[in-house]
């Protein structure tokens, strides 16, 4: 209730109407956006509103929330990581070829997503220790690893999808849980997201991560670990898109590199639909659980809908530029290059 | 009785301290001394060495010799980490304020381990301790407010509480708080609530100030250390200390008041370069008409919220006026000066008061940056001629000495003084005639505020008018032909300052 009243407070000492409303999109606004959405497409696609289909839409939602959780930590210390495809692509691979599969005759079962989340970290680690080390824009060093992942990957399976036929695996990715209503994906994902809320709340590294987003400078001259806290979030990020890339296999039934194509566009763009400032420092995790719901269901309804789907993708690129437009803090930038 | 040293025992002792960097002595067998519970001031020009000494003791710096001492015991400083440990704090110009937090973590930002449990920050002792330090200074400030509704001042105090906190929690008996020229982006009224808080804190603490103000040092430090040229030269209490006193010694010749080069001071021509009929602007000037005449200065005086800064910049044509007429040359010019660029066509030129970041491009060399409104000018065959920028600029960096090895130097690399200089330098050579100074002085050391005040006297003997809002009242003053005296936006009135001078009291009159 205090930090409500403080909320209401510090709204009306903002001096400028933009701030405003960037404060507004970054409390309640995305949750009224969600709202409006599935109040929309109730009314316009008579499927929309079944209980079928909102299990569906979890389902279709875990990987994104898991990929765009990460992907806000990193937001938030002002950086990007690109390597998404790449990692969850790659591991992907490794883990499929590590249980029952076409290809050869391993059998690792579960031991197999450990390995993933492992090999995620390991390329984070490179992320994070290329980024820091050797102070290379963290846009361009996840650029460049996320394609050595995927040169990677295809070298050791030419190209070809390793088929999985692992049922413990396969079977993740179908438990339902509370009557058949909430995918065990979904949930997964969920306690992932709050995980890492709480651990970009209450914890030591968390609050650097928001300190050096809001000024690097600032959080040096303090005496933060700007390399190591850099480094470990990278690391993190690195791990839960190795999760990612071996539920993707559980989901698919297949490791292959094409089975993360895309998901690095909505991994960004969820976590600005749920407030996320592109520049670091402001949001909370949970935002991006918002958004990866709001996501889905608007690329969900639209599919209802029977909407060409060329005019979807254009339809979220939009409304990714509204919201960043609506959400960056300019002054702090000045120079927009 | 040498320099700095001081009969009774003082709780902090730096002796003999000396620094080099290459070959440049930064400071030579420097001593200083505090006492618990005393504001000592630090004043000398640029390149004296001030912020070297500050630094060493806050660790960002190591000494190359000298010895440190706390109550007579002996202590190493090599990194911010071990000054922090025996309670030294630094409050920088730039503030290190985060402003995506609230005020409770940017008090504890770094130092965390504190208020672990089991791994987990407890907020409520972070909350606890925030509101505890916060009530024991005086501060009026609610730990959970975000940071980015402080003002300037708010975010200071935040600054030093940190600072006294993690004093106490290292076991420091006493915090040192070292202030480096926290007042240089504030206006009177937040400098007296400043001064009211440091006389309180300072009973916690001994305090190391830092200003280019000098009234500003004789109103509030206890003691004054003076340097020159990276040495002592003298130390003073707070009964002896004068202004006068000060300037000469930080200069090293006597100045009499002839620091504004009064008697270069012209007679203002007969004719009226710009005029102002009834300008208004909603919530910040009403009804301001006034007259510029050629060979002009005319002063802004007036506190923050008098509408000074907002007709400045409206006269500039970054705002616009809302009604009222402008005449430049006798020619009406309203609705024709929309923005900036048209201002410099019609003749104005403006120096704002944060060169750093809009009167020079740090990152371009002297001369580009000189010569960046005449390159139309310097052309031969469409294309700006190098050899006409280097001519110009040579011609213009020796009229107005500016202190560079090379005019190809990057302009970030130059001092205030000599900045300031450059930014004049450019709009001496634009020829405009009119140029509207927004604190044409600040933030700059005492000898090139000095060659300024020339500057402005020559430009305006070459037939220019300037505007200017000094950083103190002698400055206006001393400068100019005419003083306009602004409150609540409004022009209380104007006086003729060509004969005789008023004084500072008198203005103050009119003000408040």
């Amino acid at each position: 209730m205090v930090k409500m009243k403080q909320n209401i407070y510090n709204f009306f000492l903002m001096k400028y109407s933009r701030e405003k409303i960037a404060l507004l999109i970054s409390g309640k606004a995305s949750f009224i956006a969600l709202f409006s959405l599935i109040i929309i497409f109730s009314f316009l696609a008579d499927k929309f509103f079944s209980l079928s289909n909102l299990t569906n839409i979890l389902d279709l939602s875990a990987i994104l929330l898991l990929t765009s959780t990460a992907m806000t930590f990193i937001l938030m210390l002002g950086s990007i990581d690109l390597s998404v495809e790449g990692i969850a692509g790659l591991t992907g691979v490794v883990g499929a070829l590590m249980v029952k599969n076409f290809s050869n005759s391993n059998d690792y079962g579960l031991l197999s997503i450990i390995i993933c989340i492992l090999l995620g970290a390991i390329f984070g680690l490179l992320n994070g220790i290329i980024f820091t080390k050797l102070k290379i824009p963290s846009f361009m060093t996840t650029l460049g690893l996320g394609a050595v992942a995927s040169g990677v990957c295809i070298l050791s399976t030419r190209g070809y999808p390793v088929i999985i036929t692992d049922q413990t695996i396969r079977g993740l990715a179908h438990i339902k849980l509370l009557g058949g209503v909430i995918p065990l994906l979904f949930v997964i994902a969920i306690t992932i997201n709050l995980l890492i809320w709480f651990v970009s709340e209450r914890t030591i590294l968390g609050r650097h991560v928001i300190a050096i987003g809001g000024d690097e400078a600032i959080a040096k001259d303090l005496g933060i670990k700007i390399n190591l806290v850099k480094i470990m979030v990278f690391a993190i990020s690195g791990a839960i898109f190795g999760l990612a890339g071996m539920l993707l296999v559980a989901k698919l039934g297949a490791g292959d590199i094409r089975n993360p194509y895309g998901l690095l566009f909505d991994s960004i763009a969820a976590p600005l639909i749920g407030g996320i400032a592109i520049t670091g420092g402001i949001g909370k995790i949970p935002h991006a659980a918002i958004g990866a719901i709001t996501l889905t269901i608007l690329r969900n309804g639209m599919v209802l809908l029977g909407i060409n789907p060329y005019i979807q993708q254009s339809v979220v690129g939009t409304i990714i530029i509204l919201t960043v437009a609506i959400t960056i803090e300019r002054k702090k930038i000045g120079v927009i290059k | 009785m040498k320099i700095g040293s001081n009969s009774i025992h003082p709780f902090l002792n730096m002796v003999n301290i000396s620094k080099s960097f290459l070959d440049v002595k930064a400071l030579q067998e420097v001593n200083l001394s505090i006492n618990e519970n005393e504001i000592v001031g630090l004043v000398g020009e640029n390149g004296a060495g001030k912020s070297t000494l500050v630094k060493i003791l806050a660790g960002v710096y190591k000494a190359d010799r000298g010895k440190i001492s706390i109550d007579d015991k002996d202590i190493y400083i090599n990194n911010p980490q071990d000054a922090k440990k025996h309670g030294i704090g630094i409050v920088f110009q730039e503030q290190s304020i985060l402003k995506n937090m609230t005020v409770c973590e940017n008090l504890f930002l770094g130092q965390e381990k504190f208020f672990l449990n089991l791994g987990v920050l407890s907020q409520e002792r972070m909350l606890k301790e925030a509101s505890e330090i916060l009530a024991e200074l005086d501060i009026d400030i609610m730990p959970t407010r975000n940071a980015n509704t402080l003002n300037f001042i708010q975010r200071e105090m935040i600054e030093i509480a940190r600072n006294v906190w993690l004093a106490r929690k290292s076991n420091a008996r006493v915090p040192i708080i070292l202030l480096d020229e926290p007042t240089t982006a504030l206006e009177q009224n937040d400098i007296k609530f400043l001064f009211q808080k440091l006389n309180e804190i300072k009973k916690h603490t001994a305090i190391i100030f830092i200003s280019h103000r000098l009234e500003e040092i004789v109103t509030l430090c206890d003691r004054v250390y003076i340097l020159k040229d990276g040495k002592n030269v003298g130390c003073f209490n707070k009964d002896d200390i004068s202004e006068n006193l000060l300037r000469s010694k930080m200069v090293g010749k006597e100045l009499v008041g002839e620091f504004y080069q009064s008697s270069m001071q012209r007679k203002a021509g007969e004719k009226v370069v710009l005029e102002l009929k009834g300008c208004s602007k909603k919530h910040a000037f009403y009804d301001v008409s006034f007259q510029l005449k050629e060979g002009e200065i005319l002063s802004i005086c007036g506190t923050v919220g008098s509408g000074k800064e907002a007709l400045c910049k409206a006269i500039f044509g970054i705002t616009k006026f809302d009604s009222g007429d402008v005449y430049i040359d006798g020619v009406n010019v309203k609705g024709y000066i929309n923005s900036p660029m048209d201002a410099f066509n019609k003749g104005i030129g403006y120096i704002p008061e944060d060169r750093r970041n809009e009167g020079l491009i740090l990152n371009l060399p002297i001369f580009e940056n000189i010569t960046l409104t005449v390159l139309k000018k310097l052309e031969s065959h469409g294309m700006v001629s190098r050899k006409k920028q280097f001519e110009v600029t040579e011609k213009i960096v020796k009229k107005i000495d500016i202190r560079s090895a090379s005019i190809t130097a990057l302009c970030k690399n130059l001092s205030g003084g000599n900045q300031q200089k450059a930014v004049l330098g450019k709009w001496l050579l634009s020829g405009n005639k009119i140029l509207v100074m927004s604190h044409p002085t600040r933030g700059v050391d005492v000898g090139a505020k000095q060659q300024i005040y020339t500057l402005m006297r020559e430009m305006v003997n070459d037939g220019m008018s300037l505007i200017t809002m000094g950083d103190s009242f002698e400055e206006d003053i001393g400068l100019a032909n005419r003083i306009i005296i602004m409150k609540d936006g409004k022009i209380i009135t104007i006086i003729d300052a060509n004969e005789s001078k008023p004084t500072p009291v008198d203005l103050i009159e009119y003000i408040v």
